[in-house]
């Protein structure tokens, strides 16, 4: 030991010795890599606690009013006109209030357990007159941004309800998109002061579109907007659904089969041209439609493509994609000698369930749900959840990859509210719900896409570091 | 006269001793005319007090290596004479010696004149030359020299008096210039020679005070005359005898020798004069805006009355023969209305408009004057010795370095990045913080190193940012001043230090701490090499010394334990290890002093870091996974790479590596070696151990392996020990001219045939090893500079809070800013601004995190509720989404009823709680706090005290450690 401690070739064999073993060491707690970033962005389920939801012109309509069965206490209210209308404290049961023509926009509001979930809709069904046909609409929570898209002034009467049910002044901005470009209007904006409502007539606004996209956007606040379209020359009335945010991709679902005029819209705010890949899927397969793959969106305008017979009467859905954020709707013109129109638009995958309120089937009605699966197989639980009554057991449907899948809700005694839930493994679902009744002089049709339910809300972990003001 | 008439003329013997202190410039002429005397002298002695500019050979030229002495730089003139009459024997018959310095040259007939009146009066002891300037042959310097009761010297000359021998004759004098001062032998010895408290300034007028109250006299002779340049007091040279400055040694000089020589009855008046005269003194600087003149007067008063037992023993010494001859002394002191005279002038000069009249000559120090001639002879002056000097020019490359290296972090508009958050405020918001007075929520302990930075920020004009990048941004060039400084004590040579210093400030440690904003570890990597020379000074210092350097190591352990407490811990087990390992009187309590006192200055804090045990492997700044790296590689520590943004690839430092182990084989200096690789090994092994260890960030928000820069740091600082000592035996090797005591010996060879091939082996080894060194310094600067000092810092940075916010909030009002990153979502409570630096080490209470955590999670899910109703209740107002602002994220907040959107943009989202927002109460105030900030500010000043460095003392200054060359015996030619 003294040798080597003192000899000239020990001491360097030593440290070099001492730093292979650190090396070694090193080596050896070298960590496995690190868990995947998926454990630290897992978002946690929370129910949701508090929803206000406002119907824009509910008189003369039944308003239905549902929350899936399993939350906890809590209340949801219907208020019109400063009035308590209704209130509901059980969850699972349907709500159905025939509200009397005249009445002002309806506020909802929910808290507890009585909000998770909450699904209010409105339809009306006229046998005769101008307004004619069945025209229904979810009733929407206020947004930020509302896109609105289907015909123009110039092929209908279009009225847009704006209604500020929060706390906060809104300071409203209206875009209006036609076939020929953007329109640019007089700039003003729009106040609303708390708990205020307001009806527009677009065509002071923009006489001359066709077809339109509407974009309501706040600088301040938020107003919920919805718009009515009453076609010119009887040819049917219906609210246009609100579409999907501007996106590359779009999944416009919930096109009933049969006869009738199907024709896509499609606006761009870009600005530039666009061009916008077509694929239907059906059925019995998805698809090209021949002759139609590409539409060209011109800048900040809409374009329309006639898909009637694209689809051979099957019902589908299409898939648009394109390479800049585009809006997408479809009007869908019914059968008969007095026709009725319906309208759906793009909408969002429905990963956390989707309530529709107000059906109703059984002698000349229907319902039919249409759910497309673009991607993976998809397996959704539907509960159908009847006005009054025993609630029956809910019943799985499968829908393959790449194919829509319709299926008719099965007939209760008067209206009835539908949850649809995908199950664990599903790809994304995208639905559709489709109500028609044979009544004289032809089929009175509304439609909706399915709207993801407000059910769930996915927390995302979020922790303090001071780090928040680097870059 | 005859020579029958006295009596009969003694033998006389005369050794003429020179001393030389970078003093080339007139040696060679002083040498020319002693040895053309007329009175040839007897012997004669060199003395080199540690020239740099040649003195030395210039000595040993003229007088033989045998005869010249090298002595270290701090030798006064005193001590060198001593140190060479202790090694003479004494002669035949009455010796004098004639005391020489450098710069004074005598003319031929000068040493005969003054035996000629040595030999008429057997009284007389001290005989001294009239003076002439160097230049002007005509100017009278000094004919004798007295002194006022306030210690003013008085030449009795007018200024710039032509010498028409006016003040011609041998004349009794009070004192006489030890330039060509001529003494007996034995009158040295009686009263002792120069006082070596005296190193500079009035030595020479104590000597003769001593002299004649012993009953000699001192003569002063004009008709030897001698030319002096005053070379020191007109500061053309350094005075390297004390660290002092110049006017205070004097005042202070000036004051002690007049307490210390008058008799005990004349003491309690010049006592009165001169505190009197001193305050007086000092308030006139004052009033002419003269602080430091002022400053010097008043701590030159200072230590003359603080340390009254250094008088009482000076007295005490020259107490046997002071009284037998005072009356002849005071005679020739200034008379005491002198004083009133000179006033009395220079108020009527200053009314006539005219200059002033002084006649104290200028043997003493004063603020420079530029005179005729001389810029002329300022070549060796401060410019030079400063730009002279290696380590200002290491300081200076560094600094362009650093400068290049960094250009894309200058000029910017908010420095931050990495784990440093934006550089906002001032001092005050530092002091603010440190005291609690910014309120913030936490009841915890902000970091001391908070009040390190204040303290820093205050001195730099209140510029925080400025004190962080000084600190950050340039601890490269302070890293390599702090090494260079440090291996002092182990390098004679300076040029040799500059390679060691160099590799060590540009390692990748370095580097790596400035690209990550890791200001904990810079700052502890200049303070490191500084730890290293303390602690070689505390186990090898003599006892004073010892002690304060343990003080001092203290102090600075303390604020490096403040930006990083890792080093504690680490520097604690080689403490106790060195401990144990060294037996020494008093090295345990130094010991004790040197780790108890951060533990003193630090309590509170200290004591809530090691409450979560982790925290010590964490540093001041954020703590953030991006900056390690993905994995510390195994090789990695071993070559000092700690990993993490900005830092060169290994083989930049292998050399320096490389070279460490080279030095294993070295003969010399092995315990040096091994102690250098003891401690690099050490830290090599923490390295690893705490770059595998993960440790949770301060708020939980993280969790990564902590940077492994501290201990790799240390691991450094141990190779720059051998470092240095390799360069020093390499600088050695290729001076020497590579015979005996090679470094690299090789073993085996016959001695005699195989001298030479053994010669050129080992200069090829040094010249291999010169090559491999240089390569780490050159290549780290040149990747350096290549990638500029690229990271996570940016010197640019857009501020978090927008404009918006801190416009519409009042005080109190809370903004809770929302970041969305890859590793998930993040947010910071901010008051009205972005967190000052330290802010973010201070631990936030656990209770209203975790309720805002779970509110903003709330808010951004859209889930409604009560989140709002949280925030409100915990004063926060406003929300910020700082880019990149998702289509998700804005949407959430925007689905928010009680939440109004103000702004929205790619780049910014603001929104506003629309309900009333009720701040929460401050906590109460804590009334330890400010007892314990008054104690610890108490604490730091003790120490600061106790480490300072004091006078040198005799006993201090004769034995310095440092003799870096041999002192060889002179012999006498």
């Amino acid at each position: 030991m003294r040798s080597l401690i003192e000899g000239r070739f020990g001491p360097p064999c030593l440290v070099l010795a001492a730093l292979l073993v650190l090396c070694g060491v090193a080596s050896a707690t070298r960590p496995a890599p690190a868990p995947s970033a998926e454990s630290a962005t897992a978002r946690r389920k929370v129910p949701v606690a508090s929803v206000t939801a406002v119907c824009p012109a509910p008189g003369g309509t039944t308003v239905g009013a549902v929350t899936p069965p399993g939350g906890g206490p809590g209340v949801a209210t219907l208020t019109g006109g400063g009035k308590t209308l209704a209130t509901l404290t059980t969850s699972g049961t349907l709500l159905r209030k025939k509200v009397p023509a005249g009445a002002g926009p309806l506020l909802v509001s929910a808290s507890g357990g009585m909000a998770a979930g909450l699904e209010v809709a409105q339809t009306r069904r006229e046998t005769s007159g101008g307004q004619r046909g069945l025209a229904g609409v979810r009733c929407v929570e206020p947004a930020a941004s509302t896109w609105l898209i289907g015909p123009g002034p110039a092929a209908a009467d279009v009225t847009l309800h704006l209604a500020n049910p929060d706390l906060a002044r809104a300071v409203v901005e209206i875009m209006i998109y036609a076939g020929e470009g953007p329109v640019t209007g007089d700039g003003d904006v729009i106040v609303l002061e708390p708990g205020e409502s307001r009806v527009i007539d677009l065509r002071e606004r923009a006489p001359s579109p066709l077809v339109m996209a509407v974009e309501v956007r706040t600088a301040f606040g938020r107003v919920t907007a919805a718009a009515r379209a009453v076609m010119r020359g009887g040819r049917g009335v219906d609210w246009l659904p609100v579409s999907a945010a501007p996106s590359t991709r779009v999944v416009v679902p919930g096109v009933p089969g049969g006869e009738g005029g199907r024709e896509l819209l499609v606006a761009s705010d870009a600005e530039a041209d666009t061009l916008v890949e077509v694929r239907a899927i059906t059925s019995d397969g998805a698809y090209v439609l021949k002759g139609r793959e590409l539409v060209e969106v011109p800048a900040g305008s809409v374009a329309t493509l006639d898909v009637s017979g694209g689809t051979s009467g099957r019902p589908s859905a299409f898939v648009l994609t394109a390479d800049r954020p585009i809006v997408a709707g479809l009007v869908v013109t019914g059968t008969g000698k007095k026709k009725d129109v319906a309208f759906t638009a793009g909408a969002a995958p429905i990963d956390l369930g989707s309530v529709v309120a107000d059906n109703r089937t059984g002698g000349k009605k229907s319902s039919r749900l249409l759910l497309t699966a673009p991607q993976a197989a998809g397996r959704v639980s539907v509960l159908v959840l009847p006005g009054e009554g025993k609630t029956p057991a809910p019943f799985e449907v499968e829908i393959a990859a790449a194919r829509t899948k319709q299926f008719s809700l099965p007939k209760v005694d008067g209206a009835f509210a539908v949850v649809v839930l995908p199950l664990p493994g599903s790809g994304p679902v995208y639905g559709g719900r489709v109500m028609d009744e044979r009544i004289k002089g032809g089929l009175a049709l509304t439609a909706q896409p399915l709207a993801p339910a407000r059910i769930w809300a996915l927390v995302p972990p979020v922790v303090e570091s001071f780090s928040a003001v680097l870059p | 006269m005859s020579s029958t008439d006295s009596p009969r003329p003694l033998h006389h013997t005369v050794t003429a001793i020179v001393v030389s202190h970078d003093g080339a410039r007139w040696l060679g002429e002083t040498l020319d005319a002693l040895l053309r005397q007329t009175r040839t002298v007897d012997r004669v002695v060199g003395v080199d007090n540690g020239s740099r500019d040649g003195s030395a050979a210039l000595l040993t030229g003229a007088l033989g290596p045998n005869a010249v002495l090298t002595l270290p730089r701090s030798t006064s003139f005193g001590q060198a004479v001593t140190e060479v009459l202790d090694r003479l024997e004494e002669t035949e018959g009455q010796e004098w010696i004639w005391l020489l310095h450098d710069d004074c040259a005598p003319e031929e007939g000068a040493l005969e004149a003054l035996l000629h009146v040595a030999d008429r009066d057997p009284a007389v002891a001290v005989l001294g030359p009239k003076l002439r300037d160097w230049l002007d042959r005509r100017l009278l310097l000094e004919v004798g020299v007295t002194v006022d009761r306030t210690g003013r010297r008085d030449t009795g000359l007018e200024p710039r008096e032509f010498d028409q021998g006016q003040h011609d004759g041998v004349r009794d004098v009070l004192s006489v210039s030890t330039a060509g001062m001529l003494i007996r032998r034995d009158v040295w010895d009686e009263v002792g020679g120069l006082d070596p408290f005296l190193p500079i300034f009035r030595d020479d007028l104590d000597l003769c005070w001593r002299v004649r109250s012993a009953g000699h006299r001192v003569y002063n002779v004009t008709r030897a005359v001698a030319r002096h340049a005053e070379a020191a007091a007109r500061r053309r040279r350094r005075i390297t005898v004390s660290g002092d400055h110049p006017r205070r040694l004097d005042r202070r000089n000036a004051m002690f020798v007049v307490m210390a020589n008058l008799p005990w009855r004349a003491l309690p008046w010049a006592l009165v004069r001169n505190l009197a005269g001193s305050l007086f003194r000092t308030l006139l600087f004052l009033l002419a805006k003269r602080p430091g003149d002022a400053l010097d007067e008043v701590v030159a008063l200072g230590s003359i009355l603080v340390h009254p037992t250094r008088l009482i023993r000076a007295r005490r010494i020259r107490a046997r023969s002071r009284g037998r001859e005072h009356a002849g002394t005071l005679r020739l002191l200034t008379p005491p209305g002198a004083g009133w005279r000179r006033l009395n002038d220079r108020l009527q000069s200053h009314l006539a408009g005219t200059g002033f009249v002084e006649s104290a000559g200028r043997h003493h120090a004063v603020t420079p004057v530029q005179e005729d001639g001389e810029e002329l002879l300022t070549d060796a002056g401060m410019t030079q010795r400063v730009l002279g000097n290696p380590g200002t020019l290491l300081f200076a490359a560094l600094t362009v370095v650093t400068l290049v290296a960094e250009r894309g972090l200058w000029g910017g508009s908010l420095l931050g990045g990495g784990a440093l958050v934006p550089v906002i405020g001032g001092a005050s918001d530092l002091w603010d913080l440190y005291t609690g007075g910014a309120g913030q929520a936490g009841g915890g302990w902000a970091p001391p190193y908070v009040a390190v930075l204040a303290a820093l920020s205050t001195v730099l004009f209140g510029k925080t940012w400025l004190a962080v990048s000084v600190l950050l941004l340039g601890c490269v060039p302070l890293a390599g001043l702090s090494a260079y400084l440090a291996t002092r004590s182990l390098v004679p040579g300076r040029w040799a230090r500059v390679w060691p210093a160099a590799s060590y400030a540009l390692l990748p440690v370095a580097t790596g701490a400035i690209a990550a904003g890791r200001l904990g570890t810079a700052v502890v990597f200049v303070l490191l090499p500084a730890y290293a020379a303390l602690a070689v000074a505390l186990l090898t210092g003599d006892r004073r010394r010892a002690r304060r350097a343990a003080w001092g190591l203290g102090l600075l352990l303390a604020v490096g334990t403040a930006f990083a407490p890792l080093v504690y811990p680490l520097t604690l087990v080689l403490g106790a290890l060195a401990a144990l390992a060294l037996p020494r009187r008093g090295l345990a309590t130094s010991v004790v002093i040197a780790f108890g006192v951060p533990v003193a200055l630090l309590l509170p804090w200290l004591a809530q870091v090691l409450a979560s045990p982790g925290r010590l492997l964490l540093e001041a700044g954020l703590h953030r996974p991006g900056l390690t790296g993905a994995v510390l590689p195994a090789w990695a520590p071993p070559l000092l790479d700690p990993g993490g943004p900005g830092t060169p690839p290994p083989w930049v430092t292998a050399g320096l590596v490389g070279v460490c182990l080279a030095a294993l084989l070295m003969r010399r200096g092995r315990r040096i070696v091994a102690a250098g690789w003891g401690v690099a090994l050490f830290g090599v092994l923490a390295a690893v151990l705490v770059g595998r260890t993960p440790v949770t960030a301060l708020n939980g928000d993280a969790r990564a392996p902590a940077w492994p820069g501290v201990p790799l740091a240390l691991a450094a600082t141990g190779m720059l020990v051998i470092a240095a000592l390799v360069a020093g035996r390499v600088a050695a090797l290729r001076t020497a001219g590579l015979p005996r005591g090679a470094a690299f010996r090789t073993a085996g060879l016959p001695r005699g045939a195989a001298f030479r091939a053994v010669g050129r082996a080992r200069g090829a080894a040094a010249l291999a090893v010169t090559a491999v060194a240089l390569s780490t310094p050159l290549l780290a600067a040149g990747m350096w500079i290549r990638d500029g000092a690229a990271g996570p810092i940016d010197g640019n940075l857009p501020t978090a809070l927008p404009a918006l916010v801190t416009a519409n909030s009042s005080a109190g009002d809370l903004t809770l800013l929302l970041r969305d990153r890859e590793d998930g979502l993040s947010f910071a409570v901010l008051r009205g601004r972005t967190p000052l630096i330290g802010e973010s080490d201070v631990p936030a209470p656990a209770g209203p995190r975790d309720r805002i955590a779970v509110a903003a999670g709330g808010l951004l899910a859209g889930r409604g509720g009560n989140d709002a109703e949280v925030l409100a209740a915990h004063g926060v107002r406003f929300v910020v989404v700082s880019p990149p602002v998702t289509r998700e994220i804005s949407d959430a907040l925007d689905s928010q009823p009680a939440l109004a959107r103000m702004s929205l943009s790619r780049a910014l989202g603001v929104w506003r709680l629309t309900r009333p927002v009720s701040p929460p109460p401050a906590p109460p105030a804590d009334p330890w706090r400010s007892r314990w900030l008054w104690t610890q500010a108490l604490l730091v000043s003790a120490v600061v005290i106790l480490a300072a460095p004091g006078s040198r003392t005799g006993a201090d200054g004769r034995s310095a450690p440092e003799t870096p060359e041999p002192v060889r015996e002179p012999t006498p030619r």
